[in-house]
């Protein structure tokens, strides 16, 4: 058994709200949801000792040359390049070097800013294996990835189309309550059949919109988020594992896998204890690998799973109510911050229209890094209302 | 005027221009690890089984089995945006590796395969999967094979001199191949016997803009061995193919390039050296106008024939090999896309000695 996260809390959920496109950097992404950390903590963010960022679109810069940048003066500083699962891993870091002592206040960020065509270059550049091995063989970046695991499932699996459409449509649904989410309009079934193929199986629906936009949380004390008057949830359990299972010749389950009765030993509970679920969902089918991999049902049982339960906010499994990145759009590595940010906020009531009744034990997961035929990087943490 | 200036991405890491060798003569070489044997893909720096350093590129297996396939229909890249939705796989090869692949239209869902490296339009290395059996005779017409090859097969097709021994049949052997067009240059084309499909004309007067334009150009210059003049055997190969590419590669779409050569290009015998100056110096420019035709998305191939088996190599010990031969060695070239080619199994000896041991070659270079 791991060691616990025993007074150590995560506070003050922010979203900078997202923009199709943005003139601005990155930088300017990650400092205005560092200004929102400070203003809702009442913690100016010079009396922060801790900084973690998260972003694809820093070059030349790092962490480091944020500290100057922002005016901090640290004494934990991570800079996290692990995509969709950073979140997760900040979180982690950050909550052992606060429960260590070594740090006392750490401002958790992920941060990206879409520029036209600056997408279509970090695919071309995003790994080295993409850039030599992928990406000419037709250039379709994640999509094409994501299509051949997709396509794989489906075979191995017996998933179809209208099974993936009720993930998108349930998150559209919940999407509709949230007014930093980029669609705005309800996607219907037929919406979503109709759509045109982007690498099939993949069709538009399936897929996230690239976009600019910032997260943030902080990890504190117990004490410090008492002194400050401030809503808090304790992090119960958390675990990371990258490339894991490379003896699967596809990818059909994602590094959760591994871990997860660790992961409920140290929450002490099941799956029917987890009161909403957050999934990483850049694509559906990696939503399914996750219902599957963290017990909500069997391996291959995902598409029975969907057809029964229902994915709203108000439904019997609330999942990704903020609308997910498939609705709100993927600010880069901001994405894998979505979830948890808004996990926060339910299990602290400040969810407004999207607040989930009762919800007290939230579940947020991380995915990353297709370095070439699969996604490596993972990560899961829950977190419990105080 | 058109120039195809859209190339596809070409950035790659250093170590894997290293599968450009193997690609560029046809072969599947994959990275190999000295130590355990293991085949890695993509390109390592290590070897992830062992840790070993010492990698290098050997013949791999070509079998695969298709695990799953999509078709690309959105793409922010401008080259694969110009084409036709691309099919890409993912393959379980049978040399222990994961590849992704372009898959050739008749690939079947969850069939069987075979992998092969091939060079892209701006010379870079990308793997193609072909079903494991030939399905029909139609295979040439893949819309992404057509990018990665040049079946002559409905192409006008421009031989540049029909004095080397190797014009004649090689014009045959096009026709046969279904060329459309086949024009041969030729000192006096009045005396030329009439050949059917082919078009004789004096090139060496004549402004190459003024010809229909083609899409093969196979330069195919006379060197005779026993000449004392390396100045015009040089204006003959180098010159004249510097010449034609300066006129006719802008006017060229997707056009391809190939230079026939003699070993001597590769490696000069001690009592022929003008004759090895000409054919290093047509080796060199052939070179030169590789990387230039790049940047227009124009492939340009070499072909190095051993002895041939013609009156004036009487003297001469076997191997030798037939002009026929040779002929067919280019239409392979062409429709395989294969950069360098060595036809007769002198030029197979020759090219695995220069890979091994290019100084016991030298020794070993006789007349």
């Amino acid at each position: 058994m791991r060691h616990s996260y025993k007074d150590v809390v995560i506070t003050t959920p922010i979203t900078v709200p997202y923009q199709r496109f943005s003139p601005h950097a990155a930088h300017w992404w990650a400092g205005a949801a560092l200004r929102g950390l400070a203003q809702e903590s009442g913690i100016a963010h010079s009396e922060m000792d801790g900084l973690s960022i998260a972003s694809f679109g820093l070059a030349p810069d790092s962490g480091i040359n944020l500290t100057q940048h922002f005016g901090m003066s640290v004494r934990h500083l991570d800079t996290v390049p692990l995509g969709g699962a950073s979140a997760v891993v900040s979180l982690r870091r950050a909550a052992r070097a606060v429960q260590a002592g070594d740090a006392d206040v750490v401002a958790c960020i992920g941060a990206d800013t879409n520029q036209p065509d600056s997408f279509r270059q970090s695919l071309a550049s995003f790994s080295r294996f993409a850039q030599d091995a992928v990406y000419p063989m037709g250039a379709g970046g994640a999509n094409a990835s994501f299509a051949l695991l997709t396509r794989h499932y489906m075979q191995k699996y017996g998933a179809t189309r209208e099974d993936f459409a009720r993930i998108c449509i349930a998150q559209r649904d919940n999407a509709l309550l949230n007014p930093d989410a980029l669609m705005k309009k309800p996607l219907t079934l037929e919406d979503y059949m109709a759509a045109r193929a982007v690498a099939d199986p993949v069709h538009l629906f399936d897929c996230v919109m690239p976009c600019a936009g910032a997260e943030g949380f902080l990890v504190m004390r117990e004490a410090t988020a008492r002194a400050q008057g401030i809503p808090f949830a304790r992090l119960t359990a958390a675990i990371e594992g990258h490339n894991q299972f490379p003896e699967d010749p596809v990818q059909i389950r994602g590094g959760w896998a591994r871990d997860v009765d660790l992961l409920y030993a140290m929450a002490g509970c099941g799956p029917d204890g987890i009161d909403l679920l957050q999934t990483y969902d850049d694509y559906p089918v990696i939503v399914m690998m996750q219902f599957e991999d963290l017990g909500f049902c069997g391996k291959g049982e995902a598409p029975d799973f969907v057809r029964s339960r229902d994915l709203r906010i108000a439904g019997d499994f609330p999942h990704n109510t903020s609308g997910g990145q498939l609705s709100v759009g993927q600010a880069g590595a901001a994405g894998g911050h979505l979830g948890l940010v808004e996990a926060l906020r339910q299990v602290t009531g400040q969810a407004g229209a999207r607040q989930v009744p009762r919800a007290r034990r939230a579940m947020a997961l991380g995915f990353g890094m297709i370095n070439y035929d699969r996604g490596l990087a993972s990560g899961a943490a829950i977190l419990e209302a105080a | 005027m058109s120039i195809a200036l859209l190339l596809p991405p070409a950035l790659r890491s250093g170590g894997t221009l290293g599968l450009i060798q193997g690609a560029a003569q046809g072969r599947f070489a994959l990275q190999c690890c000295n130590h355990c044997r293991c085949f890695i893909y993509p390109v390592r720096d290590i070897c992830p089984a062992c840790l070993s350093q010492h990698l290098a590129f050997a013949d791999a297996p070509t079998g695969g089995q298709l695990l799953a396939e999509t078709t690309i229909t959105i793409t922010s890249d401008p080259f694969f945006r110009s084409r036709p939705p691309v099919r890409q796989g993912l393959i379980s090869a049978d040399c222990g590796v994961t590849a992704i692949a372009l898959l050739h239209r008749d690939c079947l869902v969850e069939g069987r395969v075979r992998l092969t490296l091939k060079l892209d339009r701006g010379g870079m290395p990308i793997l193609f999967a072909f079903p494991e059996f030939a399905s029909d005779n139609n295979m040439s017409d893949d819309p992404h094979l057509q990018d990665l090859t040049t079946d002559p097969k409905g192409r006008r097709v421009l031989i540049t001199e029909s004095a080397h021994p190797v014009a004649l049949p090689l014009a045959r052997a096009l026709r046969d191949a279904g060329a459309t067009e086949i024009l041969c240059g030729t000192a006096d084309p009045s005396a030329m016997p009439p050949e059917s499909g082919v078009t004789f004309l004096q090139l060496s007067a004549a402004d190459p803009l003024e010809l229909p334009v083609p899409e093969i150009v196979i330069h195919t210059p006379f060197l005779p061995i026993r000449s004392d003049g390396a100045q015009d055997l040089m204006q003959n190969g180098a010159t004249e193919l510097l010449r034609l590419a300066r006129r006719l590669g802008p006017q060229i779409q997707d056009g391809t390039w190939l230079s026939l050569m003699d070993l001597d290009a590769l490696l000069p015998r001690p009592d022929h050296a003008e004759h090895g100056i000409a054919q290093a110096a047509l080796r060199s420019a052939t070179i030169s106008l590789r990387g230039q035709m790049a940047r227009r998305g124009q492939r340009v191939l070499s072909v190095f024939c051993g002895a041939l088996d013609i009156p004036e190599n009487g003297h001469l010990p076997a191997p030798k090999t037939a002009p026929a031969a040779v002929a067919r060695g280019v239409i392979a070239a062409l429709r395989q896309g294969i950069e360098d080619s060595y036809i007769g199994s002198d030029a197979e000896a020759l090219r695995d000695m220069l890979s091994r041991d290019p100084k016991a070659a030298e020794r070993l270079r006789r007349d």
